[in-house]
């Protein structure tokens, strides 16, 4: 059925010793991987933030820490689906001023029903004939339709900030209407949000995008726990649970949550809510790993995808509450600067197993992630 | 040819799935017990699936006055876009200022965090 190869042997399924040797390779990778982790947010912060002296003035001024991250974030893997045009273009269709006198007097009625305040209006960052960048306040949607991707709503929605950019003559082309959304926010969220304003300027940002190029922080506001346990009357008060859950990074005040996630919006659809009772409501089921988890991959399994964020303290708030910044993490390119700081830091106390450590990450970059399993077991083995 | 079982690269079909919705708020709700200021929709309840003590950690209770949830895209930067006249893209993040409700709600301003 199959047609074996002399390399087929080692394949564990035929080479019995192969399993202890996948295991031990198993624990060989895990040792060094936090290393090569932090050395690569340290390069990464290095070249890309201000120099932390100014954090510690500041930190020494106010009794908090206080921090600046900007991490790599090649965002996660999913997010190349903005890139498909056909899912991400806004309607075509141009809105005649009737529509938008109707739709105007819809919106005043529904603000008066509902909304007691108006949404505030967006603050434009950055505008060319390339780019129109806003800060998008909370309550506005990103794209039309109820976050599905779909424009085909019949009615215009008040609330939707790609309309209302529109309606302000902020978009490209001759009639100042044309705008491409290149990724979203929530819609009680905040914070930057990119539109292209002509066709080749999208289509350079969204594959960046779908390349994990485009590095994105967020700020948050975290609730701690209240009564903490910990002895130490420290600024990370109360966030115990976060940094008990996460895995320190070599880097300073650099933390990494890990866990499965898994949307539950399909199942949803077919009427099965039986996610709905483990989630309190969220369209998102998790999984939490522990710290120190090491993932062949983040490839997608059957159980939802490994995701990773990065977060780091900025400052303590009133309460309990914690300014963070965060990052999504790890992209490929982002595997393949492991290996490069592994082979630069570890270089010359190194013996050979460890070059071929490097190899194998290159692999793991290279090739699906079971060739990692294969290279290791062969490797191993033929030496 | 090499069929083996192992390789099953072409299974692993990633670009035609969702975006990571929801993935820092649920992360940091659920995984790591610190749900976003506002954020009723992770905060409120815990997900007691894998965890013993629900009691642990933070909790929301009420929501924002705006209804918003304290998540800000503060910065977003592309530094691989080649566009003619943005040059200044390869260095130069798009940076948003944070709400200027954070002041009201945790008493912080944009003057506070510009240093940072």
């Amino acid at each position: 059925m199959i047609a074996r190869s002399p390399m087929h042997r080692y394949c564990i399924y035929y080479y019995p010793p192969s399993l202890f040797l996948l295991i031990m390779g198993w624990f060989i990778m895990r040792i060094p991987y936090q290393h090569v982790s932090a050395s690569r947010t340290h390069l990464i912060l290095s070249t890309i933030t201000m120099p932390s002296s100014r954090a510690h003035l500041l930190s020494m001024r106010q009794s908090c820490f206080s921090f600046c991250c900007t991490t790599s974030n090649m965002t996660c893997r999913n997010m190349s689906c903005f890139a498909k045009p056909n899912m991400y273009q806004p309607s075509k269709r141009t809105i005649s001023k009737q529509q938008y006198s109707s739709a105007a007097a819809a919106a005043a009625a529904t603000k008066r029903k509902k909304i007691p305040k108006q949404l505030e209006s967006p603050e434009v960052i950055y505008s060319n004939n390339h780019l129109l960048v806003v800060n998008k306040p909370a309550g506005w949607k990103s794209q039309p339709g109820n976050g599905g991707g779909s424009s085909s709503s019949s009615e215009i929605d008040p609330k939707c900030l790609l309309t209302y950019l529109k309606s302000q003559s902020l978009g490209g082309g001759s009639n100042k209407d044309f705008l491409i959304p290149t990724h979203r926010l929530d819609q009680p969220c905040t914070g930057v949000l990119i539109f292209a304003k002509n066709g080749k300027a999208a289509s350079r940002v969204q594959t960046a995008w779908a390349k994990r190029k485009i590095k994105k922080t967020y700020w948050v506001v975290v609730e701690g726990n209240s009564q903490t346990t910990s002895k130490r009357n420290d600024k990370m008060n109360g966030l115990d649970m976060l940094i008990k859950q996460s895995t320190r990074t070599k880097a300073k005040n650099i933390y990494k949550l890990s866990a499965i996630l898994k949307s539950t919006k399909g199942n949803n659809r077919r009427g099965n809510r039986r996610t709905n009772n483990n989630n309190a409501g969220g369209s998102v089921l998790v999984k939490p790993l522990p710290p120190n988890y090491f993932s062949l991959s983040d490839e997608n399994s059957k159980d939802g995808r490994v995701c990773h964020i990065e977060w780091k303290h900025l400052r303590a708030l009133s309460g309990e509450r914690h300014l963070l910044s965060v990052s999504t993490d790890t992209g490929k390119s982002a595997f393949v600067l492991f290996c490069l700081v592994l082979l630069c830091v570890q270089y010359e106390d190194s013996t050979t197993w460890l070059l071929y450590l490097a190899f194998i990450r290159l692999c793991l970059t290279a090739f699906a992630p079971h060739a990692l399993i294969y290279v290791t077991i062969t490797s191993l083995s033929s030496s | 040819m090499l069929q083996s079982p192992l390789f099953h690269r072409h299974n692993c079909d990633n670009a035609h799935l969702p975006g990571a919705k929801h993935q820092v708020r649920a992360l940091l709700a659920l995984a790591g017990k610190s749900p976003i200021s506002g954020d009723l929709r992770y905060g409120n309840n815990h997900n007691t699936q894998f965890y013993n003590n629900a009691s642990e950690g933070g909790r929301v209770d009420q929501p924002l006055l705006d209804g918003s949830v304290a998540l800000h895209a503060r910065s977003v930067s592309l530094p691989t876009v080649s566009l003619g006249g943005m040059e200044f893209l390869k260095d130069e993040p798009f940076v948003g200022s944070i709400p200027s409700r954070w002041k009201d709600f945790f008493d912080i301003s944009e003057d506070d965090v510009r240093q940072i």
